[in-house]
This record gives C-alpha cells, sequence and structure tokens, in this order.
C-alpha cells in the first residue's frame, strides 16, 4: 500500500487549520490568512515532510510559527481582548446558573496566547502533551502548566464553583426543554 | 454520611471539579467543532488550484 501523497492529505487537515488559526487569532478573517500563508509555506517545503510522521501536527507548527512570525513583524494587531471582554464578563450570567457558548466564547478570547493555544492543541485537536510540547517547542510540563492555568482561569473568568454546571442549550433549546408534555 | 454516601463521587469536592473541567473540555471540544464543520472558503479553495496548477506546470 503507497503512503498517501501530502498535499493531497493536507487538504483533509485545512478545517483543523482553521480552528486552530481562529483560535490563535480570534477573528475570522485574519485566521483565513493565516492558513492561506500556512498553506503556501507548506506547500512549498513539503519536501522537507518527512512521510509516515504526524502531517497533521507538521501544519499546525508552520501554522503557529506564522502567526507567532506575523506578530512580531506587526502584520496583525493582536486585540487588547482583556478590557473588551471584562465588561462583558463582569457579571455572572442569570439565566438559571447557565451559561451561553457566547460567554465560554468570550472567557476563552481573554486567555494569553500560550493557554489558548495549549488548551486547544491538548483539550480540543486530539494531541498529546508530547506532541504539544514538540509543536510549541517547550517542555511538556510547560504544556500542563499552560493548560492547567487554562482551566483554572477559565473557571475563575465564568466564575464557576466547583459544583456548578455548565450548559450551552440556547434560549429556544430551553423553552422546548421547559415545556411541559401532552 | 452513610458509607454509600461517601462512596458516591458526586459527594466529594473532587468529584465536581473534574465535573467542571470535564465540561470545559467538551465546551472547548464544541467551540473548535464549530469551525470543522464549516465549508471552506472559495478563497482557500481557488489558492489550492493555483498550487495544483502550478505543480503540473512543473
Amino acid at each position: 500500500m503507497s503512503a498517501q501523497d501530502p498535499k493531497k492529505e493536507l487538504v483533509e487537515h485545512l478545517p483543523a487549520m482553521r480552528a486552530f488559526a481562529r483560535s490563535l487569532t480570534r477573528d475570522h478573517s485574519a485566521a483565513d490568512d493565516l492558513v492561506q500563508d500556512t498553506v503556501v509555506k507548506a506547500w512549498g517545503n513539503m519536501d522537507k515532510y518527512k512521510p509516515g510522521t504526524n502531517l497533521k501536527a507538521w501544519l499546525f507548527t508552520i501554522l503557529r510559527n506564522t502567526f507567532y512570525s506575523s506578530i512580531r513583524k506587526g502584520k496583525w494587531e493582536v486585540e487588547d481582548v482583556d478590557d473588551v471582554m471584562a465588561g462583558r464578563l463582569s457579571v455572572k450570567p442569570e439565566h438559571d446558573g447557565r451559561l451561553a457558548m457566547e460567554e465560554f466564547r468570550d472567557a476563552f478570547s481573554t486567555l494569553p496566547d500560550d493557554q489558548r493555544e495549549a488548551l486547544i492543541l491538548v483539550g480540543a485537536s486530539g494531541f498529546s502533551y508530547e506532541e504539544a510540547a514538540q509543536m510549541c517547542d517547550c517542555a511538556i510540563g510547560t504544556i500542563k502548566s499552560r493548560v492547567n492555568r487554562g482551566r483554572r482561569k477559565l473557571q475563575e473568568l465564568l466564575k464557576l464553583g466547583d459544583d456548578e454546571e455548565l450548559s450551552f442549550a440556547d434560549a429556544e433549546t430551553l423553552a422546548v426543554l421547559n415545556t411541559p408534555g401532552p | 454520611m452513610s458509607d454509600r454516601q461517601r462512596d458516591n463521587p458526586a459527594d466529594t469536592g473532587a468529584a465536581d471539579t473534574g465535573n467542571v473541567q470535564d465540561q470545559i473540555e467538551e465546551n472547548l471540544r464544541k467551540l473548535y467543532d464549530e469551525t470543522l464543520s464549516e465549508q471552506l472558503p472559495d478563497e482557500l479553495l481557488q489558492l489550492l488550484k493555483k498550487l495544483e496548477e502550478s505543480d503540473t506546470r512543473k
């Protein structure tokens, strides 16, 4: 069985690359620009990719490096979300202790870059701590620490006690759930 | 507290913390999965087409 052409396989990873890019840039348009830049770089350097290794991790590493390089060059302005979000998160939501997805998204956006990327890589993208550490060029312990700090910070921002529940049911769903049956 | 109550993970603070953290993980995945289910933008598809065409010409 022959190995899949990495250029064809790259296409399969585009949705995940967009999701990672959004978590880094916090902006849909900037995320798509970042993915395009990453695709061009990856395509031109495909001879450097070692077949049989983790292509998704390789692509994510290029994307991450491109992001930080662009920040350094001032290509994108990083919005100071702390001030913007602080007001929005200052009051605990009152809808029966339940939190909307929008509130979770806002809280996530306020996390520092390193915590956001660690949470997405390990918590959502399915990478191991070791793979995430390699991608971020740091020790495994550093990634674990970033993940833990990110989780605690989210809990703090969402003003969640240890016994409270997160729920992402929207108003319409809740209305249906609360309607008495026949 | 009875043995039965003590054995119930829901009665422990540690389990509660785990519950909140599990939910945070779940919501992270939801946030991530939202993008996965979207259609790719035309600009990206056009870029891929251009790259493939440029490979063919080589």
